[in-house]
């Protein structure tokens, strides 16, 4: 029961968010002299239902790496979990950007990106310093 | 006909996005799957890494197909190239770590190189010889001479 109340929520959001991306989408294209033709809403559509379908994705992926990082037996574990964290922040961010249009979020891709090796060879160096399991 | 007049570069680099963005997104599922399944930190390193590293080019070469923008493919490429040279040296880094601290593997893994290996260069300088269960035990040796150079075959050389 409450599976597929969670489920229908979903197919919900799926399907409303990408009208709303498509209205935005109206928006431009009434700003813009040249109308988009059928081919190209259809991809923008596609584009869009893609980019909801990959948040939730990402989403439930972060709840698995974070649950790993609570569980997992070792510190081993836990570091990779983090790093594995890092990149889905990473994958978020880009999501994010394709979503919203706008390019404000996308220098921290690089950062992040860089931030989360810097960590992650801290990690390793701490680790290897402890000799712990 | 009147399919091939909607047909726009514009809405074809938006499918080629889509496709690319489903790519990066199985990737990066697989790899979040891969840490939470597998049973051992050696093969949870082994999902993680070669699937993120996968994942993220696949979705950043969607931001390039979506917004084709100089700044945009410039920074996306520079991600890539990074991500491509930095995921590996990080897992390998913790991967040696964990091998450095006496982790043990799981119990259906065949073979341990790593320590054979060290067991052999141990051998064959024959000032210390030692079978790879002891290796924890020295490990505050290897530890001291680790500080400093971070390659696996100097400490057994010196």
């Amino acid at each position: 029961m409450i599976g597929a109340s969670v489920l229908k929520t979903v197919f919900l959001t799926l399907g409303s968010a990408p009208a709303a991306g498509g209205d935005s989408q109206g928006g431009q294209a009434s700003s813009t002299p040249l109308g988009m033709t059928e081919f190209e809403q259809f991809a923008e559509y596609t584009l869009f239902v893609v980019v909801n379908f990959g948040i939730v994705a990402i989403a439930i992926a972060f709840a698995m790496c974070v649950w790993r990082v609570f569980k997992g037996p070792t510190l081993v574990d836990r570091g990779l979990a983090a790093d594995t964290i890092a990149m889905q922040v990473i994958a978020l961010v880009i999501l994010l950007t394709i979503q919203m249009r706008t390019l404000v979020f996308f220098d921290a891709v690089l950062i992040i990106s860089i931030l989360g090796f810097v960590t992650t060879a801290a990690y390793a160096q701490f680790i290897g310093r402890r000799r712990a399991v | 006909m009147n399919g091939l007049e909607g047909v726009t570069v514009r809405g074809i680099v938006d499918l080629l996005a889509a496709v690319a963005l489903l790519i990066g997104l199985f990737f990066m599922f697989v790899g979040a799957v891969g840490v939470v399944r597998l049973p051992d930190a050696y093969n949870r390193i082994h999902a993680a890494s070669k699937c993120v590293t996968l994942g993220l080019t696949g979705m950043l070469l969607a931001t390039c197909f979506h917004i084709g923008t100089l700044v945009v493919i410039s920074k996306a490429l520079i991600t890539i190239a990074f991500t491509f040279v930095a995921t590996p040296i990080g897992s390998h880094l913790l991967a040696k770590a964990a091998h450095h601290g006496g982790l043990p593997q799981w119990k259906d893994t065949l073979s341990d190189e790593l320590a054979q290996d060290k067991a052999n260069a141990s051998m064959a300088a024959s000032d210390n010889p030692e079978n790879p269960s002891q290796s924890s035990s020295s490990s505050t040796f290897a530890g001291e001479s680790e500080a400093d150079d971070p390659f696996e075959r100097e400490p057994a050389m010196s």
